[in-house]
């Protein structure tokens, strides 16, 4: 794995606007930075690529167990929405997609930081920027990167169980939500799906029938929500939830999967899995991260060294609850930090995304850099 | 992982449509210069977190306004509310 530095493509702007990443220089800071790309050997993508997957199957083992021991409770599921959850874990209702994120230095294992399982962003850079830019450098270049195809198909999947349209929606004004969206909606509408966008704001209730409308009264009989679950179930709308024939998507069981909680059971079932760190619901012995079981984008992390709390992040989680996960070996590359983004689309590792950062802490600013595999 | 071959199409992203009318709106910081009540708003288009504190309580939800008379009275802006309060958007 190296970090090489390289001269932007003259019109890169418009490049990437191109392919719907408008977003690439938000107050005029740069998002998109293809000033340098990370490069790994196949061998190095074949290792990220077997950790993203038997993650992703410890995390659904871990589900079923916090399902069958009812421990739902950790995660802060309101008792009435319970059944909910479990009754979406036992239909198994399909998931189209989840980002991992990742710790890797180039040698050892990969390690999970956690799982980005509801509402995950950065995906119209993965997918679609960083193979453009690729294919503009290299005709020739290769990338660990399926993640289209692998959406289009998991749309396909889906359509052949319930073909009826989709509504996609995401919150109102925010740029980066709406073109993720749009881009689902793209791969969605060429697997064959009818769809709809709406703002999350804007959707209705029809009480006489029970149901969710659109805009123009039309029943939301499956719904793409770029919108965390733990907001959904907390807003006026909540409850209808539980009587909405909607189908949901990311189904409710993903509030689980979503939810730091979940890496310190990871560690309590597979303590020896070298790709899970040591975490638990208090404090830790030695160098630990304090994450907010719901945080976003990198807010109010904590990060303790020698007993001191040596870097922090603001962010409006300071209540908690906290898990406390092992400090991750970091590994800075030309004075950056990198994170791995590895995708999973219908349960399968298919593609990466890296975002890089001058702390050890990701957030909503750090800079998307692209990648190259090479043999 | 085997070497990729692809041929990636897009029939909505980098179409006018997408480009036409939602982002006609100025640049955040310009917003905020030319009227600083705007800035906030302005702010929360962009990508950047609030200063407001989340605590979500492990009992329950608000109850929801009654309901309807139909679709086309249907209540709305039911949903939303934490995510204008976090300012960041929904993604992760």
């Amino acid at each position: 794995m190296d970090r090489l530095s390289l001269e932007p493509r003259r019109d890169w702007q418009k490049r990437v606007e191109d392919y719907g990443l408008l977003f690439h220089t938000p107050k005029g800071e740069p998002y998109w930075d293809e000033s340098a790309c990370y490069q790994f050997r196949r061998a190095e993508i074949d290792k990220i690529e077997a950790a993203t997957q038997e993650l992703h199957e410890m995390c659904l083992a871990v589900i079923d167990a916090v399902i069958r021991q009812q421990r739902l409770g950790l995660f802060l599921v309101p008792p009435e929405f319970e059944e909910l959850v479990i009754r979406s874990w036992q239909a198994r209702e399909p998931s189209i997609y989840g980002r991992f994120d990742l710790a890797y230095t180039g040698s050892g294992a990969p390690v999970l930081l956690e799982y980005n399982a509801d509402t995950p962003t950065a995906l119209v850079e993965a997918a679609v920027a960083q193979w453009f830019w690729l294919k503009d450098l290299d005709e020739q270049g290769d990338q660990y990167n399926s993640i289209h195809e692998r959406l289009i198909e998991a749309w396909q999947k889906l359509r052949q169980i319930d073909p009826r349209p989709i509504h996609f929606a995401a919150m109102s004004g925010i740029v980066e939500d709406y073109i993720t969206v749009e881009y689902l909606r793209d791969t969605a509408m060429q697997a064959g799906f009818e769809t709809q966008y709406l703002d999350v704001e804007q959707i209705g209730w029809d009480g006489r029938h029970g149901r969710f409308v659109d805009l123009q009264g039309r029943p939301i009989e499956r719904l793409f929500k770029l919108y965390p679950w733990e907001w959904l179930i907390r807003e006026d709308f909540g409850p209808h939830i539980l009587r909405a024939p909607t189908r949901w998507v990311e189904p409710p069981w993903k509030m689980l999967l979503s939810c730091k909680s979940l890496l310190p059971l990871l560690h309590e079932k597979f303590p020896d899995s070298p790709y899970i760190l040591p975490a638990a619901f208090e404090p830790i012995p030695g160098d630990y991260v304090r994450k907010p079981i719901h945080a976003r984008e990198g807010s109010n992390i904590q990060v303790v060294v020698g007993g001191r709390v040596v870097f922090e992040t603001p962010g409006p989680y300071t209540e908690g609850p906290f898990i406390y996960q092992q400090l991750a070996p970091l590994k800075k590359f030309d004075g950056r930090y990198p994170i791995l983004g590895s995708w999973v689309v219908d349960g399968v590792a298919c593609g990466l995304g890296i975002r890089e950062d001058d702390t050890i802490i990701t957030h909503n600013t750090s800079r998307f850099v692209p990648h190259q595999m090479i043999d | 992982m085997s070497r990729m071959s692809r041929e990636l199409t897009l029939v909505l992203l980098g179409s006018g449509l997408l480009t036409a009318g939602y982002f006609a709106w100025p640049e955040a910081d310009e917003v905020g210069a030319a009227n600083p009540a705007n800035q906030a708003e302005a702010d929360r288009t962009y990508r950047s977190h609030g200063g407001a504190i989340i605590f979500f309580s492990p009992f329950s939800s608000r109850p929801a306004a009654g309901p309807g008379a139909g679709a086309a009275a249907a209540p709305r802006g039911g949903f939303g509310r934490i995510g204008s309060f976090m300012s960041g958007g929904g993604g992760s």
